[in-house]
């Protein structure tokens, strides 16, 4: 690929966005005050080593299984011997106390590895009733069993899971309904202090290269778990013929036939839509359903992902982050074949001068409409005198965008803070954090202290939230849960899997609103369970406020006509 | 193709900045000539960038302390040196202070519109680069109106009229932008004709888009076809009719469209100031990035020119001597491009794509070699280069793509140890593979391989990535229809041969090959 000067951007249409007037803030960043005291380190020195400018990632796990969310934040360190002057720490986890707390349960854990961390996934893989953990790392990745009593086993070696690559976003998900985890993992680029390159940015500066700079795009990896552990399924189950500089990951039944599809955000090459059968093997159709590359044909950033029902059709549109001068992506789902409708959103001019990373859609506010927030920063430093922060040339502010119903979105100021946050943000894991019916969200910025935000909008309306579950104690990802309230029909897909670098709540959540008199809706006339494997399950009226437990064969099953 | 200096373009205006103040009309009573851009720190910037730059800003000045604000004739001295100050920023991508450079041109420079408005074009444009592209619709539509000859400025203002999405006015502009390009096409003399394709299919293609958003995709078709009989290989079209197949649900049409379309850059019609923005290029990645473009567009002498002017200033520049190797290579001057090797290899040992390019060297080598004994003695250093190659980069994998290719090529006439020695480059092919190795004439490899193997599940499944990924390529599309065939795949094979007649432009080779595929189907029945 070469560069081509003055180029055309053709963007697609697009509404101007108003941005709201000063309201009260959304979030509270409660970091410092709570207890969660870590910092992620790139170990960014005198050279410009790729892998820098691109982690950390975070995970929201209950590890304990005390009904809370602790949370997980991967360390980087140092890259290169010598070149910077970074201590490295390992990774971090920290235990949710009930006051708002977080304490650093690392060491007792034993979860504090040392490689140089990107990418997490959370999933309870041998259906003990706990939640285990895959690191994704610049060289070997880590698989930590839970076992349970508060700590976790190094397990990579005997499952056979440590592929050496630089491993990036990751996802457990059940490929052929056998009820077993099964794990996909995103590599980006065949990297290595050796064959490092050096580049320059606009203003002829030394900075962080372009990843087709490095021509070395790297497959991903999928894995089957089978009674003797996980085997390397990637050229059984077809997932070897396309690959990129992969960087997000998203799971979703994109067509609703019943079982995950694969969507995978690759940077600056064309993004693949593995379409499942059913039977764990899967085709890339995403240059025919018009999700591998923008309306031009041409292949855009791709970090951040999300499967998510924007318009509330009951399919799965998608949206992804980009880098400056790419607007954030978002493709409306029409009968299975996408169409790049970004401009309709209200977001696309914001996200233009912006590298967007973590990603969201969330009620946050709970009126019944989903909002977005996307975290920013730079992968090559903005000149000096047009810098957002004097200390930091690659930190950018963080969006908010109120959901207007559908596909559009207004900027709420400030990205929902009394102050604005300036950082070089990265990964981004949503969850309600303190059980108190909103989404939360905990940042992870590189080379600066970690954002927890707790949600403290204004609500609209009230909420109701679900866990599916496989049997009394055993978490599923993937289920699509719908919600029936008067003539309203909602859609959420329970699955932990999306934004970047990030495993978040397992949970799925929903606002419900008001009613036409402006009180908060108090019960849910029907509760819907798609399963994975295509059974579809009615759990019926439940009250608002609160979580439930949708465990699978004991709602009422609905035949498909 | 080395391709090093692909680097996003990042500029982005900050919040809160504005351009407004500085467009402001200097008024007679306030004499006050507008502020010089601040470029910041140039400690880390390309110094001859830097030199540049603040010879064009030494001009500014010097045309200010020469007259005063409030006198007409200074003020058109000043804004022309503005002008010229802008193209030095945007032909080295500094695109914020090329859009305060422009503004004051516009404001200063005397007489009539038609002297000001190619300036006012020209931060509209810098603008629509930065990414804002609210105040690039505001400045464009100032003076399209005016510059209704020229087509690039009806083309830009297309774009920035769809991404604000204003889809009636983007389809005004670019009707219009069709014009311009007619009317320029019709004045054009036969050497202007000769050096470039015109009309460029852009501007229909970009009113294609439009037709599509708006559904009628009839309409959207009859404009793409028309930009294809004008450049058939155009891929932004190739794309944007994949979609439309797509959306009818002709799928395989489709994806052979959308596969012809990948990477498509969009381009617009030609910059009338190209040639001054290019003489103002500077700096190290900048002249790279060109020489690059220059090599893909088979200006080889341009490049080498390019590129020895600059080993003047870096002799022992790995990149630059690696680029004229291939340059050389590239001109059938193999001795030549040794030479640049071998001086890259010396200044670098330790460089990975040094030692690969020497292997692909060494393998032309063989491949002209006049004896076996010259062939083999060119293998065996490319072999020594390639294993070389992999030492430092186990990891990727084009160095065991080349080091298959090495193997495959060692197998001689009769050799009875063709089978292990093929057995050995596919065993390189799939770790190639494996490591993402995204040469297009891989999995042509790989299905040759397996062909010969008689494994022809796999031959099919690489016969098929094959014509994924080269989908212009006529031979891949004759390899996939031989695929086909053999495995008893009549109709694909039929399917495959058309497609490779319609990408090699009715080659007759290629179309009596597609005769013999359509008899040998009828015969298996």
């Amino acid at each position: 690929m070469l560069f081509i000067a003055a180029l055309a951007l053709a963007l697609p249409a697009q509404e101007t966005a108003s941005v709201e007037p000063a309201s009260q803030p959304w979030f509270k960043e409660s970091a410092a005050t709570s207890g969660l005291n870590f910092t992620y380190n790139s170990g960014a020195g005198t050279g410009f080593h790729f892998p820098e400018v691109m982690g950390g990632g975070v995970a929201l796990v209950d590890y304990n299984g005390d009904g809370l969310l602790d949370i997980y934040l991967i360390q980087g360190g140092e890259l290169v011997e010598g070149e910077s002057d970074v201590v490295t720490t390992g990774n971090k986890l920290f235990r949710n106390f009930p006051a708002g707390t977080f304490e650093d349960v690392t060491e007792t854990a034993k979860v504090g590895d040392e490689g140089y961390g990107m990418g997490i996934t959370c999933g309870d893989y041998d259906r003990d009733g706990d939640i285990d953990m895959y690191v994704t790392n610049v060289g070997p990745n880590v698989f930590y069993e839970n076992q349970g009593d508060g700590s976790f086993t190094d397990k990579t070696a005997a499952l056979k899971v440590g592929d050496p690559r630089w491993g990036t976003s990751t996802a457990f998900l059940d490929i052929d309904a056998d009820r077993d985890l099964d794990l996909f993992v995103v590599n980006n680029l065949g990297w290595s202090a050796a064959t490092e390159i050096e580049c320059f940015n606009y203003y002829g500066e030394p900075d962080y290269c372009s990843p087709n700079n490095y021509n070395a795009p790297s497959p991903d990896v999928l894995y089957k778990l089978g009674r003797m552990g996980f085997k390397d399924h990637t050229a059984i189950g077809g997932a070897s013929l396309a690959f990129g500089n992969g960087l997000g990951v998203a799971v979703g039944d994109y067509d609703g036939d019943g079982d995950p599809d694969i969507y995978v955000a690759n940077d600056a090459t064309p993004n693949v839509l593995w379409s499942n059968d059913g039977k764990g093997k899967f085709k890339d159709l995403g240059l025919l359903k018009g999700c591998s590359v923008n309306g031009n044909g041409t292949p855009e950033a791709g970090m951040g992902v999300q499967f998510v029902d924007v318009d509330m059709d009951g399919d799965l549109d998608l949206f992804m982050t980009h880098i400056r001068r790419e607007t954030n992506t978002f493709y409306l789902n029409s009968r299975g074949r996408y169409k790049d409708r970004t401009t309709m959103t209200g977001t696309a001019n914001t996200s233009l001068r912006f590298t967007g990373f973590g990603m969201g859609f969330h009620d946050f506010d709970l009126d019944g409409a989903l909002d977005l927030y996307v975290v920013n920063g730079a992968v090559q430093a903005w000149k000096e005198n047009e810098r957002f922060s004097e200390t930091d040339g690659y930190a950018e502010p963080n969006h908010l965008f109120r959901g207007k119903g559908g596909p559009k979105f207004e900027e709420v100021p400030m990205g929902g803070l009394a102050e604005e946050a300036i950082a070089t943000s990265r990964g981004a894991a949503f969850g309600d954090l303190d059980n108190d019916g909103d989404v939360d969200v905990v940042i992870a910025n590189r080379d600066s202290s970690v954002s927890l935000l707790i949600n403290e909008a204004p609500r609209k309306g009230s909420w109701i939230g679900f866990q599916p579950k496989g049997g009394k104690n055993n978490v599923v990802p993937g289920a699509r849960v719908e919600i029936r309230y008067g003539d309203k029909k909602l859609y959420r897909v329970a699955d932990p899997a999306y934004s970047y670098l990030a495993s978040n709540d397992p949970r799925a959540h929903f606002g419900l609103g008001s009613d036409a008199e402006g009180n908060p809706i108090t019960k849910v006339d029907d509760v819907i369970v798609l399963w994975n494997g295509g059974r579809e399950e009615s759990y019926g009226p439940m009250e608002a406020g609160q979580y439930y437990d949708l465990i699978r064969g004991r709602g009422k099953v609905i035949e498909k006509e | 193709m080395d391709t090093r200096f692909v680097l996003p373009l990042l500029l982005a205006l900050p919040l809160g900045t504005s351009v407004a103040a500085a467009t402001a009309p200097i008024q007679a009573e306030e004499a006050a000539w507008p502020t010089l851009p601040d470029i910041g720190d140039t400690a880390r910037m390309d110094q001859e960038v830097v030199s540049l730059v603040q010879a064009r800003l030494d001009a500014v000045r010097k045309a200010m302390e020469s007259g005063v604000a409030s006198d007409a004739a200074a003020q058109n001295v000043v804004g022309l040196a503005f002008a010229e100050l802008g193209l030095a920023f945007e032909a080295n991508t500094m695109w914020t202070p090329a859009v305060s450079s422009y503004r004051h041109a516009g404001v200063l420079i005397q007489g009539e519109d038609r002297m000001r408005d190619p300036w006012l074009y020209r931060a509209g444009a810098c603008l629509h680069a930065i990414g804002d592209a609210e105040a690039a619709l505001t400045a464009l539509k100032e003076v399209a109106p005016r510059l209704s000859g020229t087509a690039i400025v009806h083309a830009r203002l297309g774009t920035a009229c769809y991404d604000m999405g204003l889809l009636d006015e983007a389809a005004a502009a670019w009707q219009a932008a069709i014009q311009a390009e007619q009317v320029a096409w019709d004045k054009a003399d036969p050497t202007q004709r000769a050096a470039a394709p015109i009309p460029i299919p852009a501007s229909r293609v970009g009113l294609a888009q439009i037709l599509f958003e708006q559904e009628d995709l009839a309409g959207a078709q009859a404009l793409l076809r028309e930009a294809l009989t004008l450049q058939p290989n155009y891929p932004h079209a190739h794309y944007l009719l994949g979609q439309i197949y797509a959306e009818e649900g002709r799928d395989q049409e489709a994806m052979f469209e959308l596969s012809r379309g990948l990477n498509a850059f969009p381009v617009l019609p030609p910059d009338p100031h190209g040639p001054r923005l290019s003489a103002y290029r500077a700096g190290y990645g900048n002249r790279m990035r060109f020489i690059e473009i220059d090599m893909q567009n088979g200006q080889m002498d341009k490049a080498i020119a390019g590129l020895e002017a600059m080993l003047e200033q870096r002799p022992n520049d790995h990149l630059v001597l690696n680029l004229a190797a291939r340059a050389w290579l590239m001109k059938g001057d193999f001795a030549k491009s040794l030479t640049y090797l071998q001086r890259s290899e010396t200044a670098d040992p330790t460089n990975h794509q040094t030692k690969l390019e020497l292997a692909i060297l060494y393998l032309n080598f063989a491949g002209r070699a006049q004896t076996p004994e010259l062939r083999a003695s060119h293998l065996t250093a490319a072999k020594e280069k390639a294993d070389g190659a992999l030492r430092i980069a186990p990891h990727l994998g084009n160095p065991y793509y080349y080091r298959g290719l090495i193997e495959a090529q060692s197998i001689q006439q009769n050799d009875p140890q063709a089978g292990d020695i093929m057995q050995r480059a596919l065993a390189y092919y799939q770790r190639a593979h494996a490591f993402g190795c995204k040469e297009p004439q891989l999995y042509e490899q790989m299905a040759m391989m397996y062909a010969q193997m008689g494994r022809t599940r796999e031959m099919v499944t690489f016969a098929k990535q094959n014509t994924l990924t080269s989908p212009e390529n006529p031979n891949a599309w004759m390899f996939m229809a031989r695929a086909c065939l053999t495995v008893g795949q009549g109709p694909e094979a039929i399917l495959a041969a058309e497609r490779a007649v319609a990408v090699s432009n009715n080659n007759p080779q290629v179309v009596d090959f597609a005769k013999q595929v359509r008899a040998a189907v009828e015969a298996a029945k």
